[in-house]
């Protein structure tokens, strides 16, 4: 996650303005104009998200029901599979849209769920024990207490967490601080594989020794240990809660819309951005204008600031294990190739094998020809990096200061920071005003 | 403020690509193969178990050297693989590690530097400052600790004077992109100088005013933040003062900017006196408020007066609020 949504002032102030109105009367899509199609690309891809998260659940309650090395391994192969589809829809965010809107009635209809669903990164030791600096098993975490739990923190409040439920992980979810994750595909992954970071130093790694191993949470943890049914529990829930987050997030694209927003947002989404909404709701309906700025910005956004910077620079830097995205089961070269894969599907109006209108479209020879070599040089160094993570070397050996492919990755991150930085140039050529400000975030990590 | 982007109008200086020449000779390549000369000189002096007060006078000169290749450091913007070398070598105002605690405990163990120190920001300008300035006894491995992070700066080093040294030609290519450049690190290196490197510690900064702290100064440990300061006027006044060569200052006379020029020069100078004139390692001096007040000048001077003057638009892409 990190990185949060804020309207810019510009943003606003154009929305104020309200520019070219387009009413639409029917309520099918015109997928060949770019907010069409780019509707049409976020719906297949929460379709996909929701199914892949259908499979994981199913997956998490068998294993619940009978906790085995083979449950548990399709648990982990669903959990890997689901971040796929997922990690293609985060482009959707940082554009004031259904996943994470801070504000207004998008954020009030759909909760702003991303930091319930993928908050990152996380202090694992309020969900489960890990192994401590000093070699020693951590406790006080949501596994071992029963009763009362305080996550610590700023301004924490005490849960009940006699029971794990739905409600008592949403309410322990960033109660003291950001780094009190306790929901989402992070505390999943946790709790499936477990620790895999020598916390006294990464280049020890004497937790799960090798280049390609991941975390190896026991399976006795689910069977055989004191706290078994509590792990299981937990993750019936959260996967449960996941799913169930996702179908809220997803339900805003839905094709069939609500005619009264206000009580049922089921669509409302899709019809404000399409200009589809009527009546009472109509007021919600966005300027074509300001949507597509906002998709450009969150675009840029999201490549430069929030994979470049956040979850490649962050790591690759310091460098730093703690700081790679999926630091348990090591599946961080797929959320970096699945980012960047869902940029690429909304830049070149792409998805599911079907090509429509897109910003690319639009922009000139040279600029587009600057564009393309840029984003093929890219995929190369996301190739290089997949290769390695899945023949030699996962990320976090990777990112070794005795590591070659340490450069590769720096090269990566360099590279999508200046294809962030080309988002005014596609903006203008699409008739847009934005700025290099516009697509970097306020709130970068310093490194 | 971290990047400025600039994008010339068409006008075309004389003399622009041997202004860019002189520059890269005098300014570019001398700093660069004289901060790898102090750092060879540090090691040798480690080595050799020099006193206390040789070592720290070699790490005066290395660390003043260093500021005048970081304030021109122009490699980032001709090769994007450069982007990130001043970040491995210096940590001033990046992240919120307590570097000192993490080498106080490196110290203690027995674990081998590779393992200890992968940390870039262990093998930083800023922990050997530490190593050095901590205690005038130093013990075997504090000694091998100074050898290792000088080692690894000085491969960071050498590689900045590799590309300088086979990248001549970008210099003289396109002095058009070379003049906007060199705006630009010296708009951004004012600011930084004025705000982090004065400011902060002064308490009259945007975001510290009022709340003065030695602690934040550049190189507190060593007492050697105002040599820093004084390396960055420097390096101004060798690309835009005075000088015996050609320097950009031929560039902003030859856009008529000359009176521009002149409040420039003096803006440098007399913040060079102010320094000179404060006391010590003292940051809540009348001399600092008033040298915070020159750099002010000097970083408007160059954002405002002269980018007006150059016909150049200018542009600030990222603010941190600082």
């Amino acid at each position: 996650m990190k990185i949060r949504t804020t309207l810019s002032r510009g943003l606003l102030l154009a929305a104020l303005l309200g520019m070219t109105l387009c009413l639409g009367s029917s309520s099918k899509i015109d997928t060949s104009t770019i907010i069409g199609n780019y509707t049409r690309i976020a719906t297949e891809n929460y379709d996909d998200v929701v199914k892949d998260a259908e499979e994981l659940k199913r997956a998490i309650d068998d294993f619940a029901n009978k906790p085995t090395k083979a449950t548990l391994e399709r648990s982990k192969k669903a959990w890997l599979n689901s971040r796929e589809s997922y990690g293609t829809s985060e482009i959707f965010r940082l554009s004031n849209g259904p996943i994470d809107a801070e504000d207004g009635w998008i954020a009030e209809a759909y909760g702003s769920l991303e930091s319930q669903i993928n908050a990152w990164p996380l202090d694992e030791n309020i969900i489960d024990y890990t192994i401590d600096a000093d070699g020693k098993k951590t406790s006080g975490n949501i596994i071992d207490t029963e009763g009362k739990f305080d996550p610590g923190g700023e301004d924490s409040s005490v849960i009940d967490i006699t029971n794990i439920t739905i409600e008592s992980i949403t309410a322990l979810n960033e109660n003291g601080g950001d780094a009190n994750v306790a929901t989402g595909y992070h505390a999943i992954e946790f709790l499936l594989w477990g620790q895999d970071q020598d916390y006294s130093n990464f280049m020890k790694d004497s937790i799960t020794n090798g280049a390609m191993r991941a975390g190896e949470r026991p399976l006795s943890d689910f069977t055989t240990d004191r706290h078994a049914q509590r792990r299981l529990s937990y993750l019936k829930v959260a996967t449960a809660k996941l799913l169930s987050d996702l179908k809220r997030v997803a339900s805003a694209w839905s094709p069939e819309i609500s005619d009264n927003c206000s009580v049922n947002p089921k669509g409302c989404y899709r019809g404000a951005i399409n200009h589809m909404l009527k009546g009472a709701d109509a007021k919600k309906n966005i300027d074509p204008k300001v949507a597509l700025r906002e998709i450009l910005s969150g675009m840029g956004k999201f490549i430069k600031s929030e994979v470049a910077n956040e979850r490649i620079a962050v790591a690759v830097l310091t460098p730093s294990e703690e700081d790679e995205p999926s630091c348990f089961s090591d599946n961080t070269h797929r959320d970096i190739a699945s980012a960047y894969i869902g940029f690429k599907n909304v830049l070149t109006g792409s998805y599911g094998g079907v090509k429509g209108s897109s910003f690319l479209d639009k922009v000139d020879e040279t600029s587009r020809a600057k564009i393309e070599k840029l984003m093929s040089s890219i995929e190369e160094k996301i190739d290089s990096i997949d290769r390695v993570a899945t023949t030699k070397a996962h990320f976090d050996y990777q990112i070794r200061p005795d590591n070659p492919q340490g450069r590769v990755i720096v090269k990566l991150k360099n590279q999508m920071r200046k294809l962030g930085d080309m988002m005014p140039v596609v903006a203008k050529q699409n008739g847009l005003e934005l700025t290099a400000d516009d697509v970097t975030s306020k709130h970068e990590t310093e490194i | 403020m971290k990047t400025v982007i600039m994008l010339l109008s068409l006008i075309i200086y004389l003399n622009a690509e041997s202004v860019s020449e002189s520059i890269y000779d005098n300014i570019i390549i001398r700093d660069i193969k004289e901060t790898n000369q102090n750092l060879d000189r540090l090691i040798a002096l480690t080595k050799s178990d020099a006193t206390d007060e040789k070592q720290r006078d070699g790490f005066k000169s290395l660390m003043t050297s260093w500021k005048r290749v970081e304030t021109l450091y122009l490699a980032a913007d001709l090769d994007e693989d450069l982007l990130d070398m001043p970040r491995y070598i210096d940590i001033f105002h990046q992240g919120k590690e307590d570097i000192y605690k993490q080498l106080d405990r490196i110290l203690l163990s027995s674990d081998s530097l590779d393992v200890e120190l992968f940390k870039n920001s262990t093998k930083s300008i800023n922990a050997l400052e530490y190593l050095i300035f901590k205690s005038t006894q130093k013990s075997l491995r504090q000694k091998d600790m100074i050898l290792y992070i000088l080692e690894h700066m000085g491969k960071r080093l050498k590689e900045i004077e590799k590309f300088y040294v086979e990248h001549r030609e970008l210099f003289m290519k396109d002095s058009q992109k070379m003049n906007a450049i060199i705006m630009n690190a010296l708009i951004e290196s004012s600011y930084k100088l004025k705000e982090w490197r004065v400011g902060d510690p002064a308490g009259l900064s945007h975001k510290y005013r009022g709340n003065p702290k030695e602690s934040r100064a550049e190189y507190h440990i060593s007492k050697l933040s105002f040599s820093a300061i004084e390396a960055i006027l420097l390096a101004h006044q060798a690309v835009i003062g005075e000088q015996s060569y050609t320097n950009f200052s031929a560039i902003v006379r030859s856009a008529g900017a000359t009176s521009e020029l002149r409040s420039i020069q003096e803006h440098i100078k007399k913040a060079l006196q102010l320094l000179h004139l404060a006391p010590a390692s003292d940051f809540g001096s009348d001399e600092i408020k008033r040298l915070y007040e020159e750099l002010t000048k000097l970083h408007n001077a160059y954002y405002i007066s002269l980018i007006g003057r150059l016909k150049v638009t200018s542009k600030i892409l990222d603010s941190d609020g600082d």
